[in-house]
């Protein structure tokens, strides 16, 4: 590429300084302050060193049980999320009927709102008045009625289903955009060659994709890893602590006016968010041609 | 080279614009100075002012933020009729219980507080709510000389007060029965020990009926099993509260507080409570007590004349139901609790005048019966403005069994940090429950919390 279309670094002068004002910064000083004993207590602010570092890492404190948590809801719906929304992505891609209306059907559960659609699933998702199990027992299936969201053993899953719900749509639109900028020449060529569809999708499709699929695990990784607000919303982080995740145990310390601690934890949720988010990034695209 | 001035003109210029729109809202600031100092000496100054000179305040919204369950509708009519004869607009916001702590520390602590914040009353308004910073001082309010003393204390640091509590705490949360049911089991004695409990517990359910409905959803009431019981503790083993808020032993340490979460275990574990009790909600009590679906709930003794109007009732009058205490280790002492929901006004509150006019207008002796007739599960307010209580032949039959002697506080009330921690132990509990804590660690869980709010606070006692 002719080096001179190139626009100089310092056009972007503008946006890194909000980028800098706004996180980077905010981040760095909430690292320092994960070295403090900073509450809403004391008016007074000491060094502690990691000390609170310790507290979360250290084997019989809640946080590692948080950190399952949370690791575990991001690989899940990531893997569904992606799965999913790349398998609706393909058949609304193809020439079936309502496209359009069935993109938007799908698209839909995006743009609610998180706690709206929280709170809605609250309701449908109720043990015993809700419209899941009235359904289930309706047609006869009431073995089947479960307590979504206080049985210990499930409530979690149904958490990861509701946010799997909601967040497929939005993938499968990005899947949407990226299939229709592979260029039609491709499957006429292999339909020549006498290609079937799995052929096709296998060999064109998936291997054109590839950045937009990185871009899609990469943000779903990242969202699952700050993921808060579904849980707030559906369990509040219950039965007990079962469904615990580390934003909302972060939420709770600055409640409580444990401010050092809620930033130790957000600390290391930042650290651990860069360090993933670049190496995956790298891996994803490391046979990307650079022009 | 002149086009490369040019750019870094330009994006000098786009970086200029960016710190101009920065700058322009500091020179914004002035305008909102006012209130910032206002934030400041308002506490003192504004008790100074007469409440009445606030006619300004007209057109105004004042914001109360509470939990569910914290106020009545009557309440909410009484603000309407204070909106037509003030012109102020009180915007109610209730907020879910096993939200409501978060949300609400979350905003004092960022300086965001609503103009009116409700919280519990007690230790924790000066250690968690801070409100010698976060509320405005009320000492000099007229209502003062009509507020109880005992609800004054609970609203109260070193000798100001800060708060009004306008809930009814003239009576605590006890085991409401219905006689109906019990009689139809097979029980004809009140159960006064945890095996005799424990056995009518399991009559009712042989009987077909579920005999507890304990709404732990909301994730604040199945703690109350065990405080409302405690009383017993101070009893049995006389100075353990004052060791413990010296730190001088623990809550780990103590087998009657394991036997009573133990007991409060086995009930859930038993089935007594029922299939749903995790989903169960405390808006549902009364209807499903007057369903007869369920025996036993622990309420407030207002709570039966709600039940008796509930459109669920299957035909019980209130002499079908009683009072009775929760035996926990067999306890037989009546729980005293006067602490409970309070108001507090914000001390960064824009509308400080309007939000003191509307607490001067709720705890007028006309304002205190409206609520006391119109919330059924209200009987009196802790106020002595020349109200009528409306205490039921049930309530008053219910405390004539007791006397200073055989009562005693809660333990939310007498126990340093543990109120701060309500939600945390109640959500443990849950876990309990479920087989995911153990009692020991439970009570294991309240000694850390108790050691780390009391460390932040810098509290003598645990240096």
């Amino acid at each position: 590429m002719n080096k001179s279309k190139l626009y100089p670094w310092y056009f972007a002068i503008g946006a890194i300084a909000i980028y800098t004002v706004l996180s980077v910064l905010p981040g760095v000083i909430g690292i320092g302050y994960s070295f403090t004993d900073w509450s809403a207590y004391s008016k007074e602010l000491h060094f502690v060193g990691f000390k609170n570092f310790a507290e979360v890492f250290k084997g019989s404190g809640d946080y590692l049980k948080y950190i399952k948590n949370t690791l575990l809801l991001t690989v899940v719906t990531t893997i569904f999320k992606t799965v999913l929304g790349l398998f609706l992505a393909v058949i609304l891609s193809s020439h079936i009927k309502f496209q359009n209306f069935h993109r938007g059907v799908m698209y839909m559960p995006s743009i609610l709102p998180i706690l709206v659609t929280g709170l809605v699933f609250t309701s449908i998702l109720n043990p015993k008045n809700g419209f899941l199990n009235e359904l289930l027992r309706a047609i006869g299936l009431g073995g089947l009625a479960q307590k979504w969201l206080v049985d210990p053993q499930i409530a979690f899953g149904s958490v990861m289903g509701v946010d799997i719900w909601r967040g497929t749509g939005y993938i499968m639109t990005m899947m949407i955009a990226g299939i229709a900028a592979i260029p039609k020449v491709y499957y006429e060529a292999a339909a020549i060659d006498g290609a079937n569809a799995w052929q096709k999708f296998r060999n064109i499709t998936l291997p054109m994709l590839r950045q937009t699929i990185a871009v899609c695990v990469v943000l779903n990784v990242l969202y699952g890893l700050k993921v808060f607000d579904m849980v707030y919303a559906l369990t509040n982080g219950g039965p007990g602590h079962r469904t615990e995740v580390m934003y909302t145990a972060v939420f709770k310390m600055f409640s409580k006016g444990l401010y050092a601690e809620g930033t130790t934890i957000s600390s290391v949720m930042f650290l651990f968010m860069i360090f993933i988010g670049y190496f995956m990034v790298k891996i994803l695209t490391k046979d990307e041609v650079v022009e | 080279m002149k086009k490369r001035v040019l750019s870094a003109f330009l994006a000098a210029a786009m970086a200029a614009t960016l710190f101009t729109g920065c700058g322009s809202s500091a020179t914004d600031a002035p305008a909102e100075k006012p209130a910032e100092e206002k934030k400041e000496e308002t506490p003192a100054a504004e008790a100074e002012k007469p409440a009445e000179d606030a006619s300004a305040s007209a057109g105004t919204t004042i914001t109360l933020m509470a939990s569910q369950d914290w106020i009545e509708d009557a309440e909410q009519e009484l603000g309407a009729k204070f909106e037509e004869e003030t012109g102020i607009h009180v915007d109610y916001q209730i907020l879910p219980a096993d939200q409501y702590q978060d949300v609400l520390m979350t905003r004092l602590n960022t300086g965001e507080g609503p103009d009116i914040f409700m919280t519990q009353s007690g230790f924790a308004i000066e250690t968690t709510y801070q409100v010698q910073e976060n509320a405005v001082d009320l000492s000099g309010e007229p209502w003062m000389d009509s507020y109880s003393v005992f609800a004054a204390e609970q609203t109260s640091v070193d000798g100001v007060n800060y708060g009004m509590t306008y809930f009814d705490t003239t009576t605590d949360y006890y085991m409401v029965y219905n006689k109906k049911l019990f009689a139809d089991a097979g029980i004809t004695s009140v159960p006064t020990t945890f095996s005799e409990f424990e056995a009518a517990c399991q009559a009712l359910l042989d009987n077909g009926i579920t005999p507890i409905y304990e709404p732990v959803a909301d994730g604040w009431h199945q703690t109350m099993l065990w405080t409302a019981s405690a009383q017993i503790l101070d009893k049995k083993t006389p100075g353990i509260i004052d060791k413990l808020n010296k730190n001088e032993t623990t809550f780990a340490e103590n087998k009657d507080m394991l036997t009573m979460l133990e007991q409060i275990a086995d009930l859930a574990q038993k089935g007594y409570f029922g299939d749903n009790y995790l989903s169960d909600e405390f808006a549902n009590a009364e209807g499903y007590m007057a369903s007869g679906e369920y025996a036993m709930s622990f309420l407030k003794p207002g709570a039966i004349s709600s039940i008796v109007a509930n459109d669920m009732n299957a035909g019980y009058t209130e002499d079908d139901f009683g009072l009775m205490l929760l035996p926990l280790l067999d306890n037989q002492y009546l729980n005293v609790h006067p602490a409970g929901p309070s108001k507090f006004i914000y001390s960064g509150s824009a509308n400080i005048d309007a939000a003191k006019q509307y607490l001067s207008y709720i705890s007028t002796k006309e304002s205190l019966q409206y609520v006391i007739d119109n919330a059924s599960d209200v009987e009196n307010l802790p106020f002595d403005a020349g109200q009528t209580a409306e205490y039921s032949e049930t309530t008053k039959a219910f405390f004539a069994n007791y006397d200073d002697a055989s009562s005693g506080m809660v333990l939310q009330d007498v126990v340093t940090y543990f109120n701060e921690q309500w939600m945390d132990i109640s959500a443990n509990i849950a876990s309990m429950f479920i087989g995911d804590m153990t009692p020991q660690q439970v009570l294991e869980a309240i000694d850390a919390g108790r050691t780390q709010l009391a460390n932040a606070a810098g509290d003598e006692y645990w240096k």
